[in-house]
């Protein structure tokens, strides 16, 4: 049964990431796999590594992505691929398709996080403000009395 | 417990040493510390320490006459015999930084010496002649760990310019520098690609080269294989 | 004053049309238009430089130098003649190896916005960058863009540019970021230490020719050349061309011509001042073209007498015909050490201590199997030494020196 189709010429291939890095220590292969339907038994058959990932910021403060981009074109409209979607997200940052919804909500998320870490540390400064100055009018109130 | 004897122990040399000069008059015997003769000063004196130098001290070493008795301007690693240590598991440095081996390798057993990238002189020791490659670990007699430091800090020495080397030499076809450039670039060179054989090529005699197997046909050799190997079945 | 004033307005038209040159400081008296990488690449230019560039076999173009395979040296017994045309050989490959750098104004810094896009602002801590690693692309034309953590998309900076073709496309001895050698106080001391080569030779494999980064390191260079006057560092190598085309191009050139003048090079110095007068078609000195290279020497000096300071040993040497005794000194060096090398041997020193056995021939006594005057000036054969060879093991037989007389 295994032997009836050759994973590479069968079906729908997917695109997406493969772990390739060692502990504490992400790194990712993006590789296109054979189709689905073949089951989890068959992802390890990558038919071709299109590019790579290093989620992990280098000393300038950049996440470095490299993609085939001529392979990856061909995968996409020669043979339809399914491209999973931290890869898609990849490709809509780097231009070639539309930015996925994700990113925006991830944005989003972000943005709202941030405001209320800017709100919360603005309140803790107030209330320091406060206790500075609760002190010192007792201290007054002390040396009137 | 080690301290106390240490200490008891001092006490009774200094008082032998009272004792001894009694009977002459006038005559002050310094502790050893004072007169300047080897002393561990380490409480714990299971082992010696080496001591930690700078980077000067170790230049003005190297420059000294103490460094030209003792190695006679030949490499550091010349006289030095390390067949009893060649152990993977023995240090010459343990991790509590004490001597750990009668033989030491020749940068661990010299207190002012230790890889550095700006005295490039004691790398070039250990390079192989002409190369920027260090020598084989067992021609330099070093261990583990100081020839790990030994091919750092030559990289380190290459990228800081204290050790130059030759940088591969870049063709430039200026066809692609220059739209206005039209003419073909030369040969491509390389640095110590220039051959004996293609400056003087010499016609009286014909040198063979070294034939390895390559490109060979060894269909033809299985097949006799075969034919003499049924043969004598 | 009215020479001047064609120049003034020269200089503002430059300003008006194109940007400025990084080729040429602004402290010069006329910046007029140049296209400088035209000008480079002229022939008369080309020329030019390829003559001023001496070749110096053995102590600069084949010296020894620290190699990553251990070689051998080689030795062959050849005659005269053989070793004539052996060292023409040489010298043709030594051409080779003199190659110039090109001369390229820098990349543009700009850098193109593709696209923007504010929701995406804070979507990441750090900038994500983009390289196409598709198989086709060469080094210059691959596509790198970079999305900023604000949500913009732009091309690529020269600098991330050539970052990301040395982290995805990797080569010995070219590190992801500039080596510490490229930076201040080591770059001097190799400096100190006369490795301007070294230097310039890992500068131009390591950056692009149009690099910033390297065009400014270059200049840094050439111009400590110029201060300390330590030309001897940088002649017959692929980066004197350029070196005297930036000097040129800058009206710098009498430290130079007082150079060749020391060593008494006059055709070097006229062909300099012709240099000069190439590139800068507006400067005051006049050449005619039968003009021998004395005379030019002579017209620049009388034209030039606010240089006259500057150019004391080519005056001495025009004058008096006094060459400085610092190229005698390197000439007796290069003999003294060449005379060890290259040795005669014929039949009368080849059983002393200066034949090939050296201090050996005491104990052993030399056979000669036939005499000198059989076989004709045949057996007057020299050492040549040190030719590099490639993988030396298997060219081990031929290296050897072979005697055809016996």
């Amino acid at each position: 049964m295994r032997k009836l189709v050759i994973p590479k010429y069968f079906g729908r291939p997917s695109i997406g990431l493969a772990l390739f890095g060692c502990t504490n220590r992400p790194f990712y292969h993006i590789c296109v796999f054979p189709d689905r339907a073949l089951g989890r038994r068959y992802e390890s058959n990558i038919l071709e590594q299109v590019g790579t990932f290093d989620p992990l910021p280098n000393s300038k403060n950049e996440k470095l992505v490299s993609l085939n981009f001529g392979r990856l074109k061909y995968w996409l409209g020669e043979r339809n691929a399914h491209v999973s979607v931290p890869v898609l997200e990849l490709l809509g940052l780097s231009g070639l398709f539309p930015i996925h919804p994700k990113t925006f909500v991830r944005a989003r998320d972000n943005r709202e996080v941030l405001k209320a870490k800017e709100a919360a540390a603005i309140e803790a400064a107030s209330k320091k403000e406060d206790e500075e100055v609760a002190p010192e009018e007792q201290q007054s109130v002390a040396a009137k009395v | 417990m080690l301290t106390n004897s240490n200490v008891a122990f001092r006490r009774l040399f200094h008082s032998s040493v009272r004792l001894s000069c009694e009977g002459k008059k006038n005559k002050e015997v310094k502790p050893p510390e004072e007169a300047g003769w080897a002393f561990n000063h380490v409480e714990k004196k299971m082992g010696m320490y080496k001591p930690k130098h700078t980077i000067t001290e170790q230049l003005a070493y190297m420059k000294s006459k103490a460094y030209d008795d003792a190695y006679k301007g030949l490499p550091i690693y010349r006289w030095v015999n390390r067949s009893y240590s060649r152990r993977h598991d023995f240090f010459c440095i343990d991790k509590h930084g004490r001597f750990n081996l009668n033989h030491a390798c020749p940068v661990c057993r010299d207190e002012y010496l230790f890889f550095d990238y700006r005295n490039p002189a004691l790398i070039e020791q250990f390079l192989a002649d002409g190369t920027d490659q260090p020598i084989d670990i067992l021609k330099s007699g070093l261990c583990r760990e100081q020839y790990a430091q030994l091919k750092a800090q030559l990289l380190r020495a290459k990228e800081h310019g204290t050790i130059p080397f030759a940088v591969d030499f870049r063709n430039f076809d200026y066809r692609q520098w220059y739209k206005q450039w039209t003419d073909e670039p030369g040969k491509p060179v390389e640095r110590a690609g220039v051959r004996l054989q293609d400056i003087h090529p010499d016609p009286l005699v014909s040198f063979p080269t070294f034939k390895n197997d390559k490109g060979n046909d060894w269909d033809e050799w299985w097949l006799r294989h075969d034919k003499f190997a049924r043969k004598a079945k | 004053m009215l020479k001047f004033k064609p120049l003034l307005k020269s200089s503002l038209g430059s300003e008006l049309r194109r940007g400025h040159s990084a080729w040429v400081k602004t402290n010069t008296s006329s910046s007029s238009s140049v296209d400088v990488e035209q000008l480079f690449i002229d022939d008369e230019v080309q020329k030019l430089l390829t003559n001023l560039t001496e070749i110096d076999l053995e102590n600069k173009v084949f010296r020894a130098r620290r190699t990553t395979i251990q070689q051998r040296s080689h030795f062959a017994l050849m005659t005269e003649e053989r070793l004539e045309k052996t060292m023409e050989r040489m010298r043709e490959e030594a051409r080779r190896f003199l190659q110039f750098v090109p001369v390229k104004e820098p990349r543009t810094q700009t850098v193109k916005v593709l696209s923007q896009d504010p929701d995406l602002e804070t979507f990441d801590t750090s900038k994500f960058v983009f390289t196409d690693i598709t198989f086709d692309a060469t080094d210059q034309d691959r596509t790198v863009v970079v999305r900023e953590p604000n949500g913009l998309l732009r091309t690529s900076t020269p600098e991330e540019h050539d970052r990301m073709n040395r982290t995805y496309y990797q080569k010995p001895n070219r590190p992801v970021f500039p080596p510490s050698l490229f930076q201040d106080p080591f770059l001097q001391d190799a400096l100190d230490r006369n490795e301007h080569e070294f230097v310039l030779d890992w500068a131009c494999w390591f950056y692009e020719p149009d690099d910033p980064a390297f065009i400014e390191l270059s200049h840094k260079i050439f111009d400590r050349i110029n201060a300390r006057r330590n030309f001897e560092t940088i002649t017959s190598t692929r980066h004197f061309g350029p070196f005297v085309f930036y000097l040129a191009l800058n009206e710098n050139i009498p430290p130079l011509l007082n150079h060749f003048g020391g060593t008494g090079r006059i055709k070097e110095c006229a062909n300099l001042i012709r240099l000069q007068k190439t590139l800068r078609p507006d400067w005051r000195v006049t050449i005619a073209k039968g003009d021998s290279d004395e005379k030019i020497v002579k017209d620049y000096l009388k034209q030039n007498n606010r240089f006259r300071d500057e150019l004391t040993d080519l005056v001495a040497f025009l004058e008096r015909g006094v060459i400085k005794s610092k190229l005698q000194s390197r000439e007796t060096r290069t003999v003294a050490t060449g005379a060890r090398k290259q040795a005669t041997v014929n039949a009368r020193n080849v059983r002393g201590a200066e034949g090939p056995l050296g201090n050996l021939s005491e104990e052993y006594a030399v056979k000669v199997v036939k005499s000198e005057g059989s076989e004709g000036g045949d057996f007057e054969q020299r050492k040549l030494d040190k030719t590099p060879q490639r993988r030396g093991r298997w060219q081990r037989s031929s290296s050897k020196p072979r005697n055809k007389n016996e």
